[in-house]
């Protein structure tokens, strides 16, 4: 077993990767981290020099070509933003320092992911009106998904990811056979775990709580903002998703916890407030089961 | 006038007589639109051929036709970034395809002779990265062929190009330091170096940078690119190398070291140290020029001046962007300062606005379509592969290292 770690995208991610050779499965995971290294590079936020300030600046005067592994990441934004109904929105209008913190006031119609024009013939990217663009709510599962090619790639049939444990890449199993098992503490229910089996697959957890705004308002009111309403979502207090890309999970579990009642394929676990929960999803496969806290549980949610 | 407005004011006047005082050039200028997209192809799709891709993609002036490798799983990961592009397995394949106007040649370093002679002899305008070679003969063969070809070669060390390099070179010549005293750089990352291959025998190929008989380790690799630009902005070379080295962080069978020191010894006293290790990360790359009115610390995107307490102030320090670092406050330098500041938004331009490598390629670009002068020549390529070789050499030898102070005479 190798274990790599490496500062990325405001976070720590963590690989564990099982292999026979620990020499040459380092060199494989160090390559996977590159990968998220880049990856932070073209889509941060926070450099000037990423793709993401780039289309900022210059996408919104004309179209602007990106790379093909570049626009299939904004394919992919575009339509879980057109299938949660805008729950999930990685754009918001300049002024707002960033979707997490606008809790004053509504900003429908104030700019949105609607604005951004994606021309696939050409690869192109165009911002029909001034936009900054915030993917901090799909960046770490697509880097791990991305990471997971670079091993799988290579070889690497057993292994399991995070980015900052919220985000989760799940590749075969176990050494012992079986699933990758993580633990979720739910929120009011001090003691319990909700408990996930994952199997190639990728999984994400969104919680409200965490950076507490709008205190006053609501008993439950976070850092997710309803794009919709431009106000902390008070939908879901948290949801847990697992689907076949970590990206996938990662934007449908923000998306849910705006928008818990959406309906969609794969299972999750939607806490709505404290002590009750619901299983939902038209192909439950897995069972998010609760399970008693113990030493080993909780290690593996740490 | 208002406070904000006052602000404003001040805010542009002290870009402004940044400009005028200190001569900083803007950020270039962008390429000229054309009728046809000057064809590309990139040669050697590793991590450096793939960063190439995605820097070409952003000039409309271009088009990445064609992408060369051995590997097939190298290809295809370049195909993902220009999926319009042909695939060849050889650098002679795509030369013989006939359909590119330029190369990037992003090979191992060893490799780099034979490919970059054969583009030269097709014709092609050439990029070449950095080191250009890892032998004296292969350094003087491309010099020689770069040298008589009437096509364009630049070598791809970056800090010739880098806005914010530019704009430090331009304090330290104007005296804003005052006289050199120390030099220092150092390149710390937490790698193995290592790449994996899925057959046993391509292990040797792949990694090449830890094969004895063709890498011209920390030194070589990594360590020229900060050679080449400590030589450009003292315009001096060094005149001996001394250095040490140990496997300290991956005990895995190699015998290249993974930790290195060297001591490069100037003319008129001044030395330099040079760390490089693959066993700790604190602080990355970074270049340092201390005099003794202050000292300047590069570290490609960014760059600050650290001033003594008795050098002079001047008017415009007054408004600068600062950080602190501990006990010393550096002003931090911004490439397009004068812009930014009539824009009032000279704190957000901390940073370059694009990656070090899209200048590099930008100025070959322009070399190539606008006959704007090379950057970083086929000589620059060679005084700083060779001080990166000897560098190498004095580690696993253990003996100093002697240079000939004509070699770096223009």
């Amino acid at each position: 077993m190798v274990r790599l770690a490496a500062e990325a995208m405001g976070t720590r991610f963590e690989f564990v990767l099982i292999a026979e050779d620990s020499v040459r499965t380092r060199a494989i995971g160090e390559e996977a981290l590159d990968e998220v290294r880049r990856l932070e590079a073209e889509l941060s936020r926070f450099r000037r020099d990423s793709w993401t300030a780039l289309i900022e600046r210059n996408a919104r005067t004309g179209p602007l070509v990106v790379p093909a592994d570049l626009f299939e990441f904004f394919v992919l934004c575009d339509r879980v933003f057109g299938e949660s109904g805008g729950g999930f929105d990685c754009a918001f209008r300049p002024g707002r320092e960033s979707l997490a913190d606008s809790a004053e006031g509504a900003v429908t119609g104030d700019g949105s992911w609607a604005d951004v024009e994606l021309d696939a013939t050409h690869r192109t990217v165009q911002l029909r009106r001034d936009l900054c663009l915030d993917f901090g709510a799909i960046g770490k599962g697509w880097a791990l998904d991305r990471a997971g090619e670079v091993l799988r790639e290579a070889g690497i049939e057993s292994a399991f990811l995070h980015g900052g444990t919220s985000s989760v890449l799940a590749i075969g199993r176990t050494p012992s056979q079986g699933a990758w098992e993580v633990g979720i503490p739910v929120p009011g229910l001090e003691g319990r775990l909700a408990r996930a089996s994952l199997r190639d697959c990728g999984f994400s957890v969104s919680a409200v709580d965490g950076k507490m705004r709008g205190e006053n308002s609501g008993a439950h009111a976070g850092h997710i903002v309803d794009p919709n309403t431009g106000q902390p979502s008070r939908g879901a207090r948290m949801v847990a998703v697992t689907a076949s890309t970590a990206a996938e999970a990662d934007a449908w579990s923000t998306a849910l916890v705006v928008r818990p009642d959406l309906r969609v394929h794969w299972p999750r676990l939607v806490v709505r407030q404290e002590g009750q929960s619901e299983l939902m999803g038209e192909r439950v496969e897995q069972i998010f089961s609760f399970a008693a806290k113990t030493p080993e549980s909780s290690k593996e949610s740490s | 006038m208002s406070t904000q407005h006052r602000r404003r004011f001040l805010q542009q006047v002290a870009g402004g007589m940044a400009a005028l005082v200190i001569s900083p050039e803007a950020l270039p200028s962008p390429l000229r639109p054309r009728s046809a997209p000057l064809r590309v192809g990139v040669i050697g799709i590793g991590k450096q051929g793939r960063s190439l891709i995605t820097e070409l993609v952003k000039f409309e002036a271009v088009q990445v036709v064609a992408l060369a490798d051995v590997r097939e799983t190298r290809l295809r990961a370049g195909r993902r970034r220009a999926p319009d592009a042909e695939s060849f397995a050889s650098h002679a394949d795509l030369l013989d395809a006939g359909n590119v106007d330029a190369v990037f040649v992003a090979t191992p370093t060893h490799l780099h002779r034979a490919v970059v002679l054969d583009c030269l002899q097709a014709g092609k305008h050439v990029y070449c990265e950095a080191p250009m070679a890892s032998s004296q003969e292969d350094l003087q063969a491309i010099h020689a062929a770069a040298d008589r070809s009437s096509v364009r070669f630049q070598v791809g060390h970056l800090a010739r190009s880098n806005p914010v390099y530019q704009l430090a070179r331009s304090f330290l010549r104007s005296g804003a330091i005052r006289d050199l005293v120390h030099l220092r750089a150092q390149s710390h990352q937490k790698t193995s170096w290592r790449v994996a291959t899925s057959d046993p025998a391509d292990e040797k190929a792949a990694n090449w940078k830890l094969d004895p008989e063709v890498t011209t380790g920390l030194p070589g690799e990594i360590g020229s690119h900060q050679f080449d630009a400590v030589h450009w902005f003292t315009s001096r070379g060094p005149q001996s190398i001394a250095g040490s080295g140990a496997i300290l962080a991956h005990p895995d069978g190699r015998t290249v070291p993974d930790t290195v020191s060297l001591t490069l010894q100037f003319p008129k006293g001044v030395a330099m140290q040079y760390e490089a290790t693959l066993g700790n990360s604190f602080e990355g790359d970074y270049e340092l020029y201390s005099g003794t009115m202050g000292t300047l610390k590069l570290a490609q995107r960014f760059g600050w001046m650290f001033k003594e307490a008795d050098a002079p102030t001047q008017g415009w320090e007054v408004y600068a962007s600062r950080e602190r670092f501990h006990n010393e406050e550096g002003i931090t330098l911004v490439a397009d300062a004068t812009k930014l500041a009539a824009q009032g938004k000279l704190k957000e331009g901390i940073g370059l606005p694009q990656p070090p490598l899209y200048y590099a390629v930008e100025c070959f670009l322009k070399s190539v379509l606008e006959d704007q002068p090379v950057v970083c020549t086929s000589r620059h390529g060679l005084q700083a592969a060779m001080v990166g070789l000897l560098g190498h050499q004095a580690v696993v030898r253990g003996e100093s290292q002697v240079i000939d102070p004509a070699f770096f005479e223009d």
